[in-house]
């Protein structure tokens, strides 16, 4: 664990003053948990850290806590919110044009918008189901809006780095029907659940071809991360009636004892050059 | 663990760790470059149509 935060706080060091940083869900789970952290790693750098989400009041809140806590009197960072239902594509387009007309170069893009539901499809106003819509469709279109600004911070030798925060697929072995991208027949759950994995492993494959670096988080460490730090339990929805007993079971599944312990290997997505220790890697 | 890895022009690699970090398995793997194709295509359109 102590090389892991000496390997972040020096991944943090190399990010250029002024960074922008952007974090979508970043009002709650493991989103706002990256968010929060990078701002406190970066303090004195005078960056920008934009979070994308529904939830104006949380966001608010954490802005807040962060700012109280500063030390800092000058270069403070700039912290923004943009409000985003991501189901909707109109509004991911929104969101990234408001980015991109006021920043035209980001450092780290951290997509961990996620929706847990046992629903049967249910499709958007734009017929695309709420699942798919939020986990994969959205999140391709944050990347793929984003990457110029991504690549233009490439360019002039800065770090730029996405993160996906999402399940691993098993490339290969998923359920992927491409008659039926849209999952329109034979919908399941558990079905769902892989499939939206499997397309963010052919996502990934083919944004490498854009030169950003992409970092994918095994699904394992997502949860632990969440449930021990307490912050995705509360949206599970099969919880009730038994949330004690549940979340007692949970716990000790994930050994929440240590107060987000987890956390601290997602520092390792700000990175491009660490590999396999304990968490995912990356690429050129 | 489970990781995923992806090195640009190469394709994903899958591997899982121990909890000390020791390798228990390490496999490279290419993606099916139609579904691949499709996939884009596809995402393509549909977000399109919804913009």
């Amino acid at each position: 664990m102590n090389d892991i935060k000496t390997s972040n706080a020096a991944a943090f060091e190399a990010l250029p003053r002024g960074a922008v940083a952007v974090f979508v869900g970043g009002t709650s789970g493991i989103g706002q948990a990256m968010f929060e952290l990078f701002v406190r790693s970066t303090t004195g750098k005078a960056v920008t850290a934009i979070v994308v989400g529904r939830n104006q009041k949380a966001a608010e809140e954490s802005f807040a806590a962060l700012r109280a806590e500063s030390k800092e009197e000058n270069d403070l960072p700039t912290l923004k919110f943009i409000s985003c239902d991501v189901t909707l594509m109109k509004n991911v387009r929104k969101a990234t044009k408001e980015i991109l007309d006021s920043h035209s170069k980001i450092h780290i893009l951290v997509v961990s918008q996620g929706y847990l539901t046992l629903d049967s499809r249910t499709p958007t106003e734009e017929g695309l189901d709420r699942k798919l819509a939020v986990d994969y469709y959205s999140r391709w279109v944050f990347i793929h809006e984003l990457i110029p600004a991504l690549e233009k911070a490439r360019s002039e030798g800065e770090k730029a780095t996405v993160t996906s925060v999402l399940g691993l697929g098993k490339p290969g072995k998923g359920p992927i029907d491409p008659d039926d991208f849209g999952v329109e027949k034979n919908y399941g759950v558990a079905r769902i659940a892989v499939t939206v994995s499997s397309y963010q492993n052919y996502m990934l494959q083919v944004s490498g071809s854009f030169s950003v670096i992409l970092v994918i988080i095994s699904w394992f460490l997502g949860i632990c991360t969440a449930l021990s730090g307490d912050r995705l339990y509360p949206c599970i929805p099969w919880r009730r009636p038994h949330s004690h007993h549940t979340k007692v079971q949970l716990d000790a599944f994930v050994g929440s004892s240590t107060p987000d312990p987890s956390f601290d290997h997602l520092y390792l997505c700000f990175r491009r050059d660490v590999r396999r220790v304990h968490v995912a890697r990356i690429f050129n | 663990m489970w990781h995923a890895s992806l090195t640009k022009g190469v394709g994903l690699g899958w591997c899982r760790t121990g909890a000390k970090g020791e390798v228990i398995i390490d496999e490279k793997f290419t993606l099916d470059e139609e579904i691949v194709t499709k996939l884009w295509d596809h995402t393509v359109e549909v977000t399109k149509t919804a913009d």
